[in-house]
């Protein structure tokens, strides 16, 4: 018997882990689920909010997502610079009635992520909320254990009060070279079988878009190339409909130094390939969003790497053939777009909430600017 | 489960660089002395984190087959040559080594690594594929290969790694790195015999 189990022992371990292996397999179909169609007000809105001054010397890359009473949850990180160990991440709740924000708390520092991860941690940056059709929050954020940014990992932890509360950080894997070199910055999609996409870019070596699939529980199911390693990265995805993604991504060359667009007909799944735009993009982030009439909007940096100060406006572009041609219709910094402009305007986000857009972005890393319109204030740009 | 597996893990790999760089080989019967040591480092506390955090920090969970490689290395420490790990594990790690890094790493637009993922549609032939290479593998006499898919796919199966990908199991650069060194030096040595060999 013993050398029965001795000569079998292996084959036996082989179709067990096969057995085991196959149970966990999935086989959905990608669907991108819509946002529900909203009520438009006929009069314009248009309210600009400054906030977060002074709550840490510098702070950047604001993310928001909707609470069920209408406010708005916001996070970013915080401390005396960009990397820096004392950087911890924040959160603040918009309150839609009083039109304010309040007092930013934080809710995670490196310390914290370490005990949470069971690892070294060495900084924190990027986090991205996304709030779940179920009702749970998650929020997604970057860390480092070694190097710079081009070593960064993304983890992600929960919530299920709204963001009062979290729980503990949960670390997911998305390349084999030790886990190395994924980030976070703009937008996830939902799937109509409950599965989201995180849109994550890869910047050790090649530095690419792609997707990665994930359920509640924070698992990666799968993930989906939107471009290869030609600096392409931070990808902002716009949905069309039920199968049509749009991603715009930033430039991080010195060659062509124009936002890069890419289209899949298969919610996000398989992309086409992908094209340089018209749109100069000096290595900054940009954000695209579809507003209620299926028009393409984007927020970026309208200059290139050879100004002085290139990320020292703030455009907003308008697009009606899903992206392959923009069109600046508002300046929302620096309207002349003078070269001399001081100043620094970067890493836009938007939350649509229903007819009312909230963008946000960071001023001079000192602050953030949250701008509140609706529809019909877009319709006067056109 | 995961967290101890990985600190586990991280444990044997910080053991593993302790013994190789202290040359404990050469130690004999005070091998002991080097484990102790190496034990007592590990959890030596470095600011607010210990040494194995630091581990884990900078290498993340390891795969399966370099726990095998590192175990092997830690008990060939021991009993000097009780076990050689056979060749064909360590071409077909850095087979998978050159497939796989230059294409997850953004060289083209397909993603080897995504098959791995179980909602891939590629993930149940990869998982049979293997199956298959591990039970052939061990028909003819490769069991170090076949015992290190096997575990990897049982791993995988239990989710004993943080990550849900199945490559993850298989495959990092840890264990490519471990296979090129060993084919260096297994290389430095044959030549070094053959030299002694002609001197005669």
């Amino acid at each position: 018997m013993y050398i029965l189990f001795k000569r079998f022992f292996i084959p036996v371990l082989a179709i067990f882990g096969l057995i085991l292996s196959l149970t966990l397999s999935h086989d959905d179909e990608v669907v991108v689920s819509l946002a529900p169609e909203s009520t438009l007000e006929i009069t314009p809105i248009f309210e600009r909010y400054e906030f977060g001054e002074g709550n840490t010397p510098a702070m950047h890359s604001m993310t928001s997502v909707t609470l069920p009473n209408g406010n708005l949850l916001g996070a970013w990180y915080g401390g005396t610079g960009e990397g820096k160990p004392d950087v911890k991440l924040f959160t603040s709740v918009f309150d839609s009635q009083r039109l304010s924000w309040s007092q930013p708390v934080a809710i995670l520092d490196r310390y914290q992520a370490s005990d949470q991860l069971n690892r070294f941690i060495k900084k924190l940056g990027n986090p991205v909320l996304y709030r779940h059709p179920s009702g749970v929050t998650l929020l997604f954020y970057v860390t480092v254990s070694i190097g710079g940014w081009a070593t960064s990992n993304i983890n992600v932890m929960t919530s299920l009060d709204d963001g009062q509360t979290w729980h503990r950080s949960k670390r997911l894997v998305n390349t084999p070279f030790l886990n190395i070199s994924t980030l976070i910055k703009n937008d996830v999609i939902t799937y109509e079988d409950g599965t989201f996409g995180l849109p994550v870019y890869h910047e050790l070596i090649g530095e690419f878009s792609h997707i990665i699939r994930l359920d509640l529980a924070g698992n990666v199911l799968d993930s989906y190339r939107i471009t290869d390693g030609d600096n392409t990265i931070q990808p902002s995805l716009m949905v069309y409909d039920d199968k049509t993604v749009v991603a715009m991504i930033r430039d991080s060359g010195r060659d062509i130094e124009k936002v890069h667009r890419n289209i899949s007909y298969d919610s996000g799944v398989t992309w086409e390939e992908y094209q340089p735009t018209d749109v100069d993009n000096p290595n900054s982030a940009v954000f695209a969003f579809v507003d209620n009439n299926n028009r393409s909007w984007m927020l970026f940096n309208d200059s290139n790497r050879q100004r002085e100060r290139p990320r020292n406006n703030l455009a907003l572009a308008v697009s009606y053939d899903k992206g392959e041609t923009w069109k600046v219709v508002k300046y929302l910094e620096n309207p002349e777009k003078e070269d001399s402009h001081e100043g620094r305007y970067g890493y836009p986000w938007v939350t649509k909430q229903g007819d009312i857009f909230h963008v946000m972005y960071t001023w001079d890393r000192l602050k953030f600017i949250h701008l509140r319109f609706n529809q019909a204030w877009l319709e006067t740009l056109l | 489960m995961i967290t101890l597996f990985a600190m586990f893990s991280s444990a044997l790999i910080f053991m593993a660089i302790c013994f190789g760089l202290l040359q404990v080989k050469r130690w004999g019967k005070y091998w002991p002395i080097a484990y102790v040591c190496a034990a007592v480092a590990l959890v030596l506390p470095i600011n607010n984190w210990i040494m194995i955090e630091f581990v884990r920090g900078f290498f993340s969970d390891i795969s399966i087959t370099t726990l095998f490689l590192v175990v092997c290395y830690l008990y060939n420490t021991i009993k000097p040559n009780s076990i050689q790990v056979q060749p064909s594990l360590k071409w077909f790690v850095l087979a998978l080594g050159v497939f796989m890094f230059p294409m997850t790493m953004g060289a083209t637009m397909f993603d080897p690594f995504a098959m791995g993922y179980t909602a891939n549609p590629a993930y149940n032939y990869l998982v049979v594929t293997l199956a298959g290479i591990a039970l052939i593998a061990w028909f003819f006499s490769h069991p170090h290969l076949a015992l290190v898919i096997a575990l990897a796919l049982v791993a995988n199966g239990v989710g004993l790694l943080e990550s849900e990908n199945l490559w993850s199991y298989l495959i990092d650069p840890v264990a490519v790195i471990i296979c090129i060194f060993s084919f260096i030096f297994a290389g430095i040595n044959k030549a070094l015999r053959l030299r002694k060999s002609t001197e005669f």
